[in-house]
């Protein structure tokens, strides 16, 4: 399976719930498991990208790397079950409240499966270059993760995933690049920018 | 049938030449009887190399012992820099660390001479007149130029911070050991060094990928055999610096201590 949304979550009303909401996503095969003990392995390993969406729950935290560190191209959605709740911010790519309107999860879904389309042609990404014209404009991983809803995690694979494309690894190189593609303008740039 | 036999007869010839392949490709080791003339044949990039050394041309039929002797060169140390600098994967550790860090300081500071002198205005130069090759609607173009002044920019700066902090310390600690005060000091320039490599590289990403078709192609031609030269150059400047110097100078400080 290419792209797959997987739902752990221990009540099945909101397993269900979310499911409901994002089945008419083109082409991704959902599954839903009420805990990490549950998950098949084999078939996470084979998706091509992975939309994983879990309880924001520090409890997990162990069972989350383990399984982030085993499969490839990801996000990683938390649902907040009330105000109060522990959890990490920043491990997530997105962090919902279990009143989410049904949209913005939608468009979160929806956004990471478009991403990467024409990942092969080594054209950059709308969402790349979006993350390029920051990194042009001199935010750092932290301010680029606020600014995008998403986390420094995702920022850094964005990065890097920016450079193998290009070929230019320096800010100096990439923010010359991004001027040259009319990403950004030459007089947004700060002068010691290329410094 | 037939084919099969002419393959199997075939087969020895064919190990012979894999298995000798390598060795001449690989390491070509100069020695003191080689002529100096064939050091520069069967690689030009050698020359600035020599020329570091104050060994001129006029070389004669005289081998690289002969010439050392004339120049007062250290001939060990003299084969041990140009041998570096010819393969990739010659590197003799510790034959280099037993040398005087006094020859390595001196080598490091006619290097950078050569950079200043030479290499970095010849880019600039070549960089400025190719940007002017190009249609001037372009504007973006220019930036590669403020790249490149920044990079210079900033390696002129590391090469300020070595000729004024760390070479001095090393001739010190050779010379006069009990003047050095701070025996803390520590220098590590690998990052440094990386971020040359990198922007480097990225000059010449910018310039091979994203350069608009319209140029002069000569002009195009002898920056990029320049920028080549240059970043091979340094890149054997700054592994002489890691591994050899800095290693040179941490053992100095400890026996100073
Ligand atoms: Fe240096
Ligand atoms: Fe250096």
């Amino acid at each position: 399976m290419a792209k797959s949304i997987v739902i752990i979550h221990p009540a099945e009303i909101i397993r269900k719930g979310i499911s409901s909401l994002l089945e008419d996503i083109q082409s991704v095969r959902i599954s839903c498991f009420p805990d990490f003990s549950k998950l098949n392995m084999q078939e996470l390993k084979a998706a091509q990208k992975l939309l994983l969406i879990v309880p924001a729950n520090c409890r997990y935290a162990q069972e989350l790397l383990e399984l982030r560190t085993s499969i490839g191209e990801h996000e990683l959605v938390g649902v907040l079950t009330n105000d109060k709740e522990k959890c990490e911010d920043n491990a997530f790519d997105h962090l919902i409240p279990i009143d989410v309107p049904a949209k913005q999860l939608i468009q979160i879904a929806e956004g990471f499966f478009e991403s990467d389309d024409t990942d092969n042609s080594g054209e950059l990404t709308i969402r790349e270059k979006e993350v390029l014209r920051l990194i042009a404009l001199g935010n750092t991983n932290k301010t680029i993760a606020d600014t995008l809803f998403i986390s420094t995690h995702t920022v850094i694979s964005h990065r890097k995933n920016i450079t193998e494309k290009l070929g230019i690894k320096s800010i100096p190189g990439l923010t010359v690049y991004a001027i040259i593609q009319k990403i950004v303008g030459p007089s947004d740039i700060s002068p010691d920018q290329l410094s | 049938m037939i084919q099969k036999r002419v393959k199997k007869s075939l087969r020895p010839t064919f190990i012979r030449v894999f298995l000798s392949l390598p060795k001449i490709w690989v390491m070509q080791v100069f020695s003191k009887n080689d002529k100096m003339v064939h050091l520069v044949q069967a690689n030009h990039n050698l020359l600035p190399v020599i020329h570091r050394f104050g060994i001129r041309l006029g070389f004669g039929n005289k081998t690289v012992e002969e010439l050392c002797f004339d120049y007062e060169i250290n001939s060990d140390f003299f084969l041990a820099i140009v041998n570096t600098f010819h393969n990739k994967n010659f590197f003799p550790k510790d034959q280099l660390l037993a040398f005087s860090p006094l020859l390595l300081v001196d080598y490091l500071k006619k290097t950078h001479q050569y950079y200043v002198d030479y290499s970095l205005p010849r880019i600039e130069k070549l960089i400025h007149r190719l940007l002017m090759s190009t249609p001037k609607q372009n504007s973006e173009m220019q930036m590669i130029e403020k790249f490149y002044l920044a990079y210079k920019k900033k390696l002129l700066e590391h090469f300020d911070e070595e000729e004024q902090e760390v070479f001095p310390i090393v001739e010190k600690l050779v010379l006069h050991p009990d003047q050095v005060a701070d025996k803390n000091f520590d220098a590590n320039f690998e990052k440094e060094h990386e971020h040359v490599d990198f922007e480097l590289d990225d000059l010449k990403n910018l310039i091979l990928k994203y350069l608009v078709p319209e140029y002069d192609e000569l002009i195009c031609n002898k920056l990029m055999e320049e920028i080549y030269h240059f970043e091979r150059d340094i890149h054997d400047h700054s592994r002489m610096e890691d591994a050899i110097l800095i290693p040179q100078m941490t053992q100095l400080l400890r026996a100073a201590e």
